[in-house]
């Protein structure tokens, strides 16, 4: 740091306050300490780091093409999204006590006159603003998405998407500009003690302190606490054994035939009567074939235990009835290995058609599902059939099939 | 140059890229959505820094003033545990569910559960801090 001397080797650089605010030292809690900051700041970056993998995921894995290879294992959309969720949510006391324990150095001093110091400042200062402004977007709009209020006018996926990116690599920045503070701030143990007021205190406001409620080592035991109980508190959408404690998840996980809905057939445009006369129709270049549901169930039906799981977190696992889709592929000559545009009756909302990839195409567990835990399908379930693919994003287990075409 | 050096700046570069990757997604947007998102992302920055946190700072300094020692500690540990159900439960306790058909979704008594929670948690700050105040009677004596 520089420091502007006269003559006679004294600081005449005038650092100056910001108007109207408090100053720095003016908060004297002793529970703001680099170890406190160092520690919640690293598990902080650990929850948004394991976010932004699997947000990424997720992205990719529900557009038409991945640049990473997509995945057959059952449950490894189950396991991301809810993984996804459950790190979010972590985050909010992180956040929460990561920002109160560097909150006074929002009112730090701004060095004056304008020199090299200056412009390092304010650079800092802008990679925090768009660190915290974009950490805070990213929890809000998440969790205000996994209960379906959308009170902004953007397109959720894509915003939450590049909003994400700004807040990791904020995050990826800071951590390169503190980094001789965070190594600090460990290589310190949290004390234990709770600091007392000075025996003989002076005038400013430090020496003035008062006792502290608690130690630093219980405060960051008390953000731990907090941390576990957000998560206990609603990861029961996706973790079946904390349902019951999970009071204040989006989801109780319960539904009809067991399973919940995503979005109901009214809210997709799909009538009530679309079961009658109905029939799903095969193209493979230039052949085609119509298959009635009675058509269907006449054909060798397959049963498979799969989970269907959302983008927004929650999951459940099934029992599916139904023809494997390689098999109605096969009835037009079409090889298993196709890839597929699905469609649906519905008629309102971004998935009415949908991409499968030749991958999830040939694998014997998807199928053109008819029955769920041994039931006919619900309307709200896709009744008269519906997708399910192993490991596939929520969004793309289409329901109410009325074509399945293989892409050139 | 040391290895923490480079270190720092390989991290540096790279979270610039990543932070430009998204930056290039936003300004792809229409007018509309980019007033939207800088409402949000202003809207967050102003409500922690110039609401929940003076609150907060205010709060504490208001609770030293007319609380007995003895309470402080019972009441920092229900204001992070409940404030962070509160904060992360915002959207089921006050927001607006948009598919109100769907009944599997937001099924549960959210505004009961945190009523109680929040009953239970003043009782036990009181009892807690009684015990202590009582504990620290007694040493003194």
């Amino acid at each position: 740091m520089s420091v502007i001397e006269n003559g006679r080797g004294e600081d005449t650089s005038r650092d100056v306050a910001i108007p109207l605010a408090p100053r720095e030292e003016s908060f004297t809690s002793r529970l703001r300490h680099l170890t406190v900051t160092a520690r919640v700041g690293t598990w902080l970056g650990v929850a948004f780091s394991v976010a932004l993998l699997t947000g990424v995921y997720s992205h990719y894995g529900q557009s038409f093409t991945a640049w990473f290879p997509l995945l057959t294992t059952a449950w490894i959309y189950r396991f991301t999204q809810g993984l996804h969720v459950i790190a979010g949510t972590a985050a909010v006391p992180l956040l929460l006590v990561k920002l109160w324990s560097v909150y006074p150095k929002l009112f730090s001093r701004i060095p004056w006159p304008p020199s090299r110091r200056l412009v390092l400042d304010v650079a800092e200062k802008a990679s925090i603003l768009v660190l915290v402004a974009s950490a805070v977007f990213e929890l809000v709009t998440g969790l205000a998405n996994i209960a379906h209020w959308y009170p902004w006018s953007f397109s959720f996926r894509s915003t939450h998407y590049a909003v994400g990116l700004l807040a990791f690599g904020s995050i990826v920045l800071h951590v390169a500009i503190k980094m001789p503070f965070i190594r600090e701030g460990w290589a310190q143990k949290p004390s234990r003690k709770i600091a007392t007021p000075l025996r003989r205190a002076g005038d400013s406001p430090a020496e003035r302190a008062p006792a502290e409620p608690l130690s630093r080592r219980s405060l960051l035991n008390l953000t731990w606490g907090a941390t576990g109980l957000a998560v206990l508190a609603t990861a029961g959408s996706t973790v079946p054994f904390l349902r019951d404690v999970s009071l204040f998840a989006v989801r109780s996980g319960d539904g009809p035939l067991g399973v919940p809905i995503n979005r109901t057939a009214e809210a997709a445009g799909v009538s009530e009567d679309v079961g009658d006369g109905w029939s799903v129709t095969v193209r493979h270049m230039g052949q085609e074939k119509t298959f009635t549901r009675a058509d269907l169930e006449a054909m060798e039906q397959s049963t498979h235990d799969l989970p269907i799981a959302c983008v927004e977190g929650w999951s459940a696992s099934a029992t599916w009835t139904g023809v494997p889709v390689r098999d109605l592929l096969a009835a037009v000559g079409a090889p298993a290995e196709s890839d597929l545009t699905v469609a649906s009756a519905q008629t309102r909302g971004a998935f009415g058609r949908t991409f499968m990839p030749a991958l999830f195409a040939s694998d014997p567990r998807t199928l053109l599902a008819l029955r769920l835990n041994g039931e006919e399908l619900t309307l709200d379930h896709g009744f008269p059939a519906r997708v399910i693919a192993p490991g596939r994003p929520g969004v793309l287990q289409t329901k109410w099939i009325t074509s399945l075409e293989t892409t050139a | 140059m040391s290895s923490v050096r480079a270190l720092r700046l390989l991290l540096a570069a790279g979270g610039l890229v990543v932070i430009g990757a998204g930056a290039s997604v936003l300004v792809g947007k229409p007018l509309p959505s980019l007033v939207s998102i800088a409402i949000f992302l202003a809207g967050g920055v102003i409500a922690h820094d110039a609401l929940i946190a003076p609150v907060t700072v205010a709060g504490g300094a208001a609770a030293r003033r007319l609380l007995p020692p003895a309470y402080l500690a019972p009441l920092v540990v229900a204001v992070v545990l409940v404030g962070t159900l509160t904060v992360a439960s915002i959207p089921v306790l006050f927001g607006v569910n948009e598919s109100p058909t769907n009944q599997t979704l937001l099924d549960r008594p959210y505004l009961l559960s945190w009523l109680v929670v929040l009953a239970v948690t003043a009782v036990a700050v009181v009892v807690v801090g009684r015990l202590r105040s009582r504990r620290a009677a007694a040493s003194h004596r």
